[in-house]
């Protein structure tokens, strides 16, 4: 594509967000980042990645931290701005890139070219692609999606103004259940190339 | 008298959960509580706007004795509401320090430092550790540990080490150097002027003390953390590729007028017994030389002072003001005085480990603040404050607060700015990993502090 673009994805735990982005960043021919974003921090800065990984959703516990001007005691405030920070700056690039999560569509909102993308799911398809995906039974299944969405939606309207999963804070609600994964992708490709004008 | 008191007292425990909670920005938190105080308990219940006015203590600026007294007089320099004299000298601190931090001045010594010891990771810890405690004796602690923590994981880098260990013991050291001087710490600040208390009283005593604990101190952090030490003492560096000291100025002309300013402001300190001239006026001197050198700079300057810390201030002193008005640290003192049983080495015993550990998880400020009218009201004997009871327990509160704080990670100021640098470079400083290694030093140091205090004055 001629023109620059970003498309950030926002996603329910299930919905198959993560592969939608990977599809979407194939058909496009741009690098996708994700959970990859913390490893190539943690390179920046030369540090051990897993320790950052473990702190990159983790729930800050109010109660044992503090901040004094700025400055926090919350490494998991710390892991996220450092991700923010690499956004940021992949947003003042000139590159095209797919990127899942991460509060994306409300770090890059100021950049040209970003088109913010949520992906929801029918509740028994989600249950049934956890199922298969993880091998897990109904109830399990159940417990993890909740239990992921519960973290994602705090991790994300703790850093952003706009809330995760409204529909104010993307350019596009999609429902996967429809189309599958696949066709999912095929239809925001679409989607996207129109808004680019081609 | 009740109402009002209960009032007070709900108001400055809301104040403090809140702070605590830190939800909400603390300076909003005590401008809010302490505008409840002067509606709801000086205003609507009490309807004594001679309370209010006392407490809001704007009167004490027009008096001369606020800026200087003749050093030939004994003053009473006790007073209570919202103190002046503290939030002056602590914006003109911030001032110069600012001045400072703008023209290199802490790169600058930390990279000469580092120069001067060969880059070898032993004497580098143990200079850094003085170094962040000397400093600290005359500027703000966060200051100290947000210059000196940054370096210390550059050069950690460079020298392939674990900047965490030094780290902490930095931010250790930094409370440490604070707590013996009257400009080292807010609470002492606080203390000295409220009591008025000289830097050279709090010299002699915090620190004499302070002294004595740091050469222990090193000792204890050398001995924690040998086996690091000696294994990065192995690791083969070529120095030559090191930043220079030089490289650290951004602007010479700027470096020698804020050393020359942070010199004088010693010096004005050291002497101020002596000259007469109150924490006030040296603060309030001091911010305007280096507004007046700045140049180009003043707006760069003014508008990096933390106003917020100077608003919590006020509406600190206002809440702390409502328990005083209503007498209610009164009745703490009171019941300190019960189960002390009057004993004098009781009362040093709680005000220390009362104080420290208060302070390991709460704001030590507002504590501070609370606790100077209390061990003022523990000093008076048969009517009459005793100025050698009293300067015994400002000394006891003084070391408890300031170094009660050293046991947490959100203990002091200090702590969380060090915590936050390493983080913010992905080294995690857990409270696991910190209380491991500073709370036994802060039980060392409050040992040492118990015994010296006992020794000296209550025996």
């Amino acid at each position: 594509m001629s023109k620059r673009f970003i498309i950030a994805i926002g996603r329910e735990f299930g919905s198959g967000g993560k592969h939608i982005g990977r599809a979407l960043a194939k058909a496009l021919g741009v690098n996708l980042y994700d959970r990859n974003i913390v490893e190539k921090v943690a390179e920046e800065l030369d540090v051990d990645s897993t320790h950052l990984m473990e702190y990159a959703k983790k729930k800050k516990r109010h109660f044992f931290h503090k901040t004094v001007k700025g400055h926090t005691t919350s490494f998991e405030d710390h892991v996220a701005n450092m991700q923010f920070d690499y956004i940021r700056k992949l947003g003042n690039s000139d590159e095209s890139f797919v990127i899942v999560g991460r509060c994306a569509e409300e770090i890059l909102k100021d950049c040209d070219g970003v088109i913010s993308i949520f992906v929801k799911g029918d509740r028994e398809y989600k249950i049934g692609r956890v199922m298969k995906q993880f091998s897990l039974d109904r109830a399990q299944a159940i417990e993890k999606m909740d239990r992921h969405d519960r973290t994602r939606k705090y991790y994300h309207d703790r850093y952003c103004k706009g809330k995760w999963g409204e529909i104010d804070t993307y350019d596009l609600c999609i429902d996967a259940t429809h189309f599958g994964t696949e066709g999912t992708a095929e239809f925001i490709e679409d989607y996207i190339r129109r808004r680019l004008g081609e | 008298m009740l109402a009002a008191q209960i009032a007070a007292v709900v108001i400055f425990v809301v104040m403090f959960v809140l702070i605590v909670m830190d939800k909400i920005e603390r300076h909003y938190v005590t401008l809010g509580c302490g505008l409840l105080v002067l509606v709801l308990v000086f205003g609507i219940i009490m309807r004594d706007f001679g309370a209010m006015w006392h407490t809001l203590a704007l009167e004490n600026l027009t008096h001369l004795n606020f800026w200087w007294a003749d050093p030939n007089v004994t003053h009473d320099a006790t007073h209570s509401g919202i103190d002046w004299a503290t939030i002056i000298f602590l914006a003109g601190m911030m001032v110069m320090v600012e001045g400072m931090a703008k023209s290199g001045f802490f790169r600058w010594l930390c990279m000469l430092l580092a120069k001067w010891v060969k880059y070898k990771v032993v004497p580098l810890f143990i200079a850094f550790m003085v170094m962040s405690a000397v400093l600290a004796m005359f500027i703000d602690s966060i200051t100290v540990i947000l210059f000196l923590a940054a370096i210390t994981i550059e050069l950690a880098k460079l020298l392939k080490f674990n900047p965490i260990p030094m780290i902490l013991a930095e931010i250790f050291c930094a409370n440490l150097g604070g707590s013996a001087t009257m400009c080292g710490d807010p609470p002492n600040i606080i203390i000295g002027s409220q009591l008025g208390y000289s830097f050279t009283d709090f010299l002699l005593n915090t620190g004499l003390i302070a002294g004595l604990s740091l050469v222990v101190i090193v000792m204890y952090f050398y001995l924690v953390n040998r086996k690091t030490l000696k294994e990065a003492s192995k690791v083969e560096i070529d120095t030559a590729g090191m930043p220079s000291p030089a490289s650290a100025i951004v602007n010479m002309r700027e470096f020698i007028i804020s050393v020359a300013i942070f010199l004088l402001a010693v010096v004005l300190l050291v002497t101020h017994a002596n000259t007469g001239l109150s924490v006030a006026a040296i603060g309030a001197g001091i911010a305007v030389i280096t507004l007046l050198t700045a140049g180009k700079g003043i707006s760069e300057i003014i508008s990096k002072v933390d106003y917020k810390t100077l608003l919590f201030f006020v509406g600190l002193f206002i809440v702390v003001g409502g328990l005083e008005q209503t007498h209610i640290l009164e009745l703490m003192a009171q019941f300190i005085q019960t189960i002390s049983g009057g004993s004098l080495i009781v009362m040093v015993i709680i005000i220390i480990w009362l104080s420290a550990i208060a302070s390991a998880f709460v704001d030590n400020i507002p504590f501070a603040a609370t606790m100077v009218p209390v061990i003022k009201g523990l000093a008076v004997v048969g009517g009459v404050t005793d100025p050698t009871l009293l300067k015994t327990l400002a000394w006891s509160l003084a070391i408890g607060t300031d170094i009660g704080g050293c046991a947490t990670p959100i203990g002091a100021s200090a702590n969380v700015v060090g915590v936050s640098v390493a983080g913010r470079n992905g080294y995690r400083i857990g409270w696991g990993k910190y209380c491991k290694q500073a709370a036994p030093a802060t039980v060392i140091v409050l040992l040492i502090s118990t015994a010296v205090i006992i020794l000296r004055y209550c025996v």
